[in-house]
């Protein structure tokens, strides 16, 4: 290897290993200043909600109404208003709101009338559980005791920081 | 947490390093012996000169071989146990904490690193340093799903893998590892794959999606192959032919299949997916061109007219679908047909054009590839039974064995002395 090959095989390593630090740092740093907010989960399927190792969430806020041509693809925002102990919204609108809390989506389904409800993802859909632990979260969500708890940043984008189960009175 | 999605990777990579691995290079001894007992009795060379040629190359192959096979087991070993790796990380066990787990994945990359350039640059180790230096790249995606898992990103999110596709190129493309690109090239795939999932489309004509993908390899070994002087100082070439003739073929099979034509055609693909797609077939065309200007080696047009029309075949699907009556085939009048047999015919040619370059060229890898995707293709067809009728099929086995057997013939007849042909 050349002496510029062996320099840029140095600097290719050691960002290799730096970048994943640079990762964690970012988001326990999203983590850390986000607005907290909790959200109900809602069962994705009752008999099955798990693919692999993960445990697939789905939210109160995850069909919301919009109104307008907007395709799949899109993405939208929802603000938050509290409701007990949880977090929820009204209409998602296409612009970003001026205060918090609110939190950013993309459209998976376009609106469809008369109701003009659509479905949209958070990028909190997906909750890694040990091998072998699914059982409890999926009990939870089938007595919809399962909420999750929530950091969103300025720009509304979401992070799970816990699961949390909350026993129905 | 990656269950079947990581075999994917794996066997793809698999296939890669065992097309690149191939067959034993040059000459064996026994066709050696042959020849040099001919030029013996023909007064080109004298005894002695016969048996020193007959030592040297001995050595030669030997030395060959061993380094070859020390290459391919080292890349072999680096995949498994990145994989173990990768999958003790997905097991996500609690009794270690994350941040003790995500020390010891950047550290191991360090060290690995460290010892591989050690051993390829200071030591002379070349095959096995090179597998350290793999592996410390396979063990970089393992970090980054590590991350991804602390963080909770979503299962299906694309961005580890192109993140994975650039550390991995650069590495490649520094120290010139075939194995490290052919890496790249696959995380790249990958992460083809998951940005279409992750668009989700749901009124497109879902022929896209193969169409693209199919395109992403036919432009690989396009490239690859009209590109091959430039590319071939940074060892490129080869991975990029390997990895796009196996993807390529492998969607070429999948839509040699009657099953997901009739359907009621759907949207044509915008925005991202119509980018994609329009870079894809800018690339298959050009390498095409390249090649057409170069032709350099023999069959070149065959090749570049077998990519032309598989990559103008896959655009057509996606902009002029076949629109069928539905898939009910128990009655076999309904449902597509024109397309799919279109790639099948496409893929006989492709695979008897690949055998029939790999052995011109010396190209194993081809050959073998060609030999397994026929094979394929034979089994798959027997068994289709609810796509084709058992008669139509067995007039086009009996039809296609004839043919080849006449190429055979041909083949043959054209390496028998005059006097033998009857001339």
């Amino acid at each position: 290897m050349s002496s510029r090959g062996r320099i840029a095989f140095v600097v290719l390593a050691a960002a290799q290993v730096l970048f994943p630090l640079g990762l964690v740092g970012y988001n326990e740093a999203r983590l850390a200043f986000g607005y907290d907010v909790r959200l109900k989960v809602e069962p994705v399927d009752p008999t099955d909600p798990f693919r692999g190792e993960y445990v697939a969430l789905s939210y109160e806020v995850s069909q919301v109404r919009i109104f307008g041509g907007l395709a799949a693809g899109s993405t939208v925002y929802l603000r938050l208003h509290k409701e007990g102990e949880r977090w929820v919204g009204a209409g998602a609108q296409r612009s970003k709101p001026h205060s918090h809390p609110f939190i950013r989506g993309r459209l998976t389904t376009r609106p469809q009338r008369p109701s003009w409800t659509a479905q949209v993802e958070y990028g909190i859909e997906t909750y890694f559980v040990e091998e072998g632990r699914s059982l409890e979260y999926e009990r939870a969500i089938a007595r919809q005791e399962l909420y999750v708890d929530v950091a969103l940043d300025r720009n509304g984008k979401a992070r799970i920081k816990r699961l949390v189960v909350v026993p129905r009175e | 947490m990656f269950g079947p999605e990581t075999l994917f990777l794996a066997i793809p990579l698999l296939i890669v390093v065992t097309l690149s691995g191939g067959a034993f290079v040059g000459l064996s001894q026994r066709d050696l012996r042959r020849e040099l007992k001919a030029w013996r009795e023909g007064g080109l060379i004298s005894a002695d000169q016969a048996a020193a040629i007959q030592t040297r190359h001995a050595e030669v192959i030997q030395r060959e071989r061993r380094d070859r096979l020390a290459t391919i087991l080292g890349i072999l070993g680096a995949v498994v146990v990145a994989l173990g790796v990768i999958l003790f990380y997905a097991a996500n066990w609690s009794e270690i904490s994350r941040w003790v787990r995500l020390v010891a994945l950047v550290s191991g990359i360090a060290t690995l690193y460290f010892i591989g350039y050690v051993l390829r640059e200071r030591r002379g180790h070349q095959n096995i340093g090179h597998g350290f230096i793999f592996l410390a790249a396979m063990l970089f995606g393992a970090a980054l799903f590590l991350v991804d898992q602390m963080y909770h990103v979503q299962a299906h999110d694309p961005l580890a893998f192109l993140w994975w596709t650039i550390a991995a190129a650069g590495v490649g493309l520094v120290i010139r590892s075939a194995p490290i690109i052919a890496l790249a090239l696959l995380t790249f795939f990958a992460w083809l794959v998951y940005e279409l999932v992750d668009l989700g489309y749901e009124e497109v004509n879902v022929l896209y999606f193969p169409a693209l993908l199919g395109l992403y390899g036919l432009a690989l070994y396009a490239a690859g192959t009209g590109a091959e002087p430039w590319l071939s100082r940074v060892n490129a070439a080869r991975a990029m032919r390997v990895v796009g003739f196996a993807i390529a073929l492998l969607i070429l099979f999948g839509l040699s299949f009657r099953y997901g034509y009739g359907q009621e055609g759907g949207e044509r693909p915008s925005g991202f997916a119509l980018y994609l797609l329009t870079a894809f077939a800018c690339a298959v065309a050009a390498g095409v061109a390249f090649l057409a200007i170069r032709r350099r080696r023999v069959g070149t047009f065959v090749e570049a007219a077998l990519i032309m029309v598989s990559g103008v075949l896959m655009l057509l699907i996606v902009f002029k679908p076949e629109v069928g009556g539905g898939q009910d085939f128990e009655d076999f009048s309904s449902g597509a047909k024109l397309y799919p047999l279109l790639f099948n015919a496409l893929l006989a040619l492709v695979v008897l054009g690949s055998m029939f370059l790999g052995f011109i060229r010396d190209e194993v890898w081809l050959a073998n590839g060609g030999v397994g995707y026929a094979s394929l293709l034979v089994l798959a067809r027997f068994v289709d039974f609810e796509a084709w009728s058992m008669l139509s099929r067995s007039l086009v086995f009996m039809a296609s064995g004839l043919v080849v057997v006449g190429l055979a013939y041909a083949l043959e007849r054209g390496s028998l002395p005059l006097e033998e042909r009857g001339e």
